[in-house]
């Protein structure tokens, strides 16, 4: 019986903890595919635990906290399209500035303004949301069903933008846009604008993950709590070959092997904790050998588009 | 017959260049119009005006006797312009219908609706001869089905008028025909076509009436059942055009390389060729005819010391039993003109005088103790761009910013430069216009002349017999032949290359 009550937690709590990966990897995937890199998921996704925090206290809601946590993502990432694609600056060196940046202002921010006053305010968290029957079933609505929206919100963006890039005709044109932006611009479709929109969605995303990690996983901010999870969003999008279902999937993983390492360490005391807070990226250098073979990127990932012209 | 599509006073001016002067043609419904001139005689500029990607200076262009200024390929298209591009503008990764569809408004308003559109690009699949599923990824076609795609995304948006840019550059000579044939059926439905060729094949199969270009304007136009081939190839160039001819009488020197049953396979692939003895004399050029992909890319690199055989051996008399190897070839006196030019021979962002150093600095003079010398890079550089009329604005411009028949002139310029032995020369004219073919052809037989010897690999059976002495046939994984040109007919090789 503990076993069950064990495993059970463990995979509620994966399905948590993989919420925050899960937004943001989403988001990169739809800038990939439409062949922009966003190496700055971690900065972003600090900016929008910070400003959710801050939101969510000043407006006395978590939702409030979300919306103004993606106005300042989508603020970011903005900055990113503006100088990889009207400026063609390098996608990597934007990114790492993005990185920087987002880190200095949600540290400084933070100082400024809640984490000044000694004891922080308690944000408002998110309220759980039981689906009426579903959540009461044994095992199955423990595990699935006895959540925060927005970790059913992560999984259901997954199904719709699987859906949005397959049966769209925006999707069909984001798909070409990153595979070969020449052609996407001989068909008459806006290059630089699928791009930006891509961008600041996946700017939004990131950083709504960040809002989920402060407001409600953690309860609070503290300087570089993202730690890494921008790193493992892109890993997740790698692992799960640039489609949302199975980056989806890579979340999930990641998110269990967090889950499991912290329960380990209580469970092993006697072993240092170090070696399980490794867990995640142990998983994630993993992952990406085995996939690395078999990997086929979006042909124009990375590489400004000069219109010839 | 009424114009469905008429430019008046095309002009455009870019720094330095006055590309387009003072342009007029017409195109009438049904009607097969060539535009026809060599590299850099205003062609692209006058297609990218009708397409809607340049905005002329002066000028107008009217469809059914209308003005109208489309400022983007979609206005373009609205208009009922389609274009095929000479490098396709698709997707690879995409079905053929999805390509078709692709930025259309027909493929749906949000929702893609694949059935809705599937019969309509059923029936274009079928009146073009594609044979493949319209769930294909385009990356799995070969060229001649990516072109007929190209096609069917343009009439798929109703085109009335069809430009296509070079479109037999790339195909094959039964691909041609079929793509001829195309061009008729559509005349026949009332499309006007636009065809911009440099090839005088292309005029006399399927064309009505043709404008010559030079130098940004148009310097003739003709009915071409009223004309002869020569006075379109003066009206081309300019002038006459002195073919190189073949000197014969002297005498072929000793073996530069000896090739003693050779077989030959990509790393880790399978064996593409075997069986190859011949020898390579010095004073000769000796022509590998085939069809691309029979083994001549393998055996060229063999022969530049990048491949190694799988069995047998290559000699080479100026090794004197030194292991070959690339830099020890090169250094030999050996010169490769690789099929690849932008995989193997040039580095495009880097200036010219870098890409003449690439293959040089190895050499006596251009380096000392391990030290660039620019001087004699800038000064073979300039001797090369002024020997082979490379048209660039400077020695330090990046050598992907110029044409492919100005790279490759240098490229072929370079490789001569320290080819004292022996010239490996891979498709060394394709896409090159008649003036530079002919130039090119006559450095080749210069060489030979100077007593070095000359391996090239050419799929244009007039080439081999303007220029080569003997001539292989690599097919079905073997090389047939030797054998003196005046030996053999055009026919028996042609038939060999099928057999």
């Amino acid at each position: 019986m503990i076993d069950t009550l064990f495993l059970v937690g463990l995979a509620a709590s994966a399905l948590r903890f993989a919420t925050p990966i899960l937004f943001a990897a989403l988001g990169e995937t739809m800038a990939q595919r439409s062949g922009v890199l966003n190496v700055g998921l971690e900065g972003i996704m600090l900016v929008g635990a910070f400003a959710g925090m801050v939101g969510a206290v000043w407006t006395g809601s978590p939702w409030g906290g979300l919306v103004i946590a993606m106005a300042c993502g989508m603020a970011l990432a903005g900055l990113h399209a503006l100088f990889c694609l009207t400026f063609r600056v390098d996608q990597i060196l934007s990114g790492i500035a993005l990185i920087v940046l987002g880190t200095g202002l949600s540290g400084f921010g933070w100082r400024l303004t809640l984490g000044g006053t000694g004891t922080p305010p308690k944000a408002p968290p998110f309220p759980r949301l039981d689906l009426p029957g579903l959540s009461d079933l044994p095992v199955v609505g423990q595990i699935l069903f006895q959540h925060q929206p927005m970790v059913y919100l992560g999984i259901a963006l997954a199904f719709a933008l699987a859906w949005f890039l397959r049966r769209t005709t925006w999707g069909l044109e984001i798909r070409a846009v990153g595979e070969n932006p020449a052609a996407a611009d001989a068909a008459g479709i806006g290059v630089l604008a699928r791009r930006y929109g891509c961008v600041l969605f996946g700017g939004a995303m990131a950083a709504a993950g960040g809002c989920y990690l402060s407001v409600s996983q953690v309860g609070g901010f503290v300087e570089n709590m993202v730690s890494g999870r921008g790193f493992i969003a892109i890993a997740c999008v790698v692992f799960g070959q640039w489609r949302p279902l199975r980056v989806l999937c890579a979340a999930l993983l990641f998110g269990a092997a967090e889950a499991a390492q912290i329960r380990l360490q209580l469970i092993a005391p006697h072993i240092p904790y170090q070696l399980f807070v490794m867990m995640p990226y142990v998983v994630a250098v993993a992952a990406l050998v085995v996939v690395a073979r078999s990997t086929r990127l979006p042909a124009a990932l990375g590489r400004p588009f000069v219109p010839d012209r | 017959m009424a114009a469905l599509l008429e430019l008046r006073g095309i002009t455009k001016r870019y720094p330095g260049v006055l590309a387009n002067d003072d342009v007029g043609l017409t195109v009438a419904a049904g009607e097969v119009v060539a535009v026809l001139g060599e590299n850099g005689a205003g062609k692209s500029t006058v297609m990218n005006v009708i397409a809607g990607l340049i905005r002329p200076d002066a000028g107008d262009m009217l469809i059914d006797g209308r003005p109208v200024r489309p400022r983007s390929p979609r206005e373009a298209a609205a208009l009922g312009v389609g274009m095929v591009h000479q490098h396709f503008k698709l997707v690879p990764t995409m079905t053929v219908a999805e390509n078709i569809v692709l930025g259309d408004y027909r493929a749906g308003r949000l929702l893609l609706r694949p059935a809705r559109n599937a019969a309509r690009i059923d029936g274009l699949c079928a009146e073009l001869g594609l044979a493949a599923a319209p769930g294909t990824p385009v990356g799995d076609l070969d060229l001649g089905a990516r072109q007929k795609v190209e096609i069917a995304k343009a009439l798929f948006r109703d085109a009335r008028i069809l430009i296509l840019d070079e479109p037999t550059a790339i195909l094959s000579r039964q691909e041609c025909d079929q793509l001829y044939e195309i061009i008729r059926r559509l005349a026949a439905r009332g499309v006007a076509v636009v065809l911009i060729s440099h090839k005088l094949d292309d005029v006399f199969a399927v064309c009505d009436r043709v404008y010559v270009m030079r130098g940004g304007r148009v310097v003739g136009e003709r009915r071409v059942a009223d004309t002869a081939r020569d006075d379109l190839v003066r009206l081309v160039v300019g002038g006459t055009l002195d073919l190189p001819r073949r000197r014969t009488g002297a005498a072929p020197g000793a073996p530069l390389v000896s090739v003693r049953d050779l077989a030959l396979r990509r790393p880790g692939g399978p064996i593409v060729l075997q069986d190859v003895s011949f020898d390579l004399r010095g004073g000769e050029v000796l022509a590998v005819a085939g069809v691309e992909g029979n083994g001549q890319a393998e055996l060229i690199e063999a022969l530049a010391g990048l491949l190694p055989p799988a069995t047998g051996r290559i000699d080479y008399g100026f090794l004197h039993g030194r292991r070959p190897d690339a830099r020890r070839l090169r250094q030999g006196g050996l010169g490769h003109v690789p099929g690849d030019r932008h995989g193997m021979a040039v580095l495009g962002d880097l200036s010219l005088e870098a890409n003449v150093m690439l293959t040089h600095f190895h050499m006596p003079g251009f380096a000392r103790a391990g030290l660039l010398r620019r001087q004699p890079a800038a000064s073979l550089t300039e001797g090369l761009i002024g020997r082979f009329e490379v048209r660039t604005p400077s020695t330090t411009t990046a050598i992907g910013r110029l044409s492919g028949g100005n790279q490759q002139k240098l490229v072929v310029g370079r490789e001569l430069n320290h080819a004292t032995r022996v010239l490996l020369a891979a498709h060394p004219t394709r896409g090159l216009d008649l003036r530079t073919i002919a130039f090119m052809q006559g450095q080749l037989l210069d060489h030979r002349d100077r007593g070095g010897a000359v391996l090239l690999v050419s799929s244009d059976l007039a080439e081999i017999w303007r220029v080569a002495d003997r001539v292989m046939v690599a097919a079905s994984g073997r090389l047939r032949g030797p054998v003196a040109i005046d030996e053999v007919t055009v026919e028996e090789v042609g038939s060999w290359m099928t057999a």
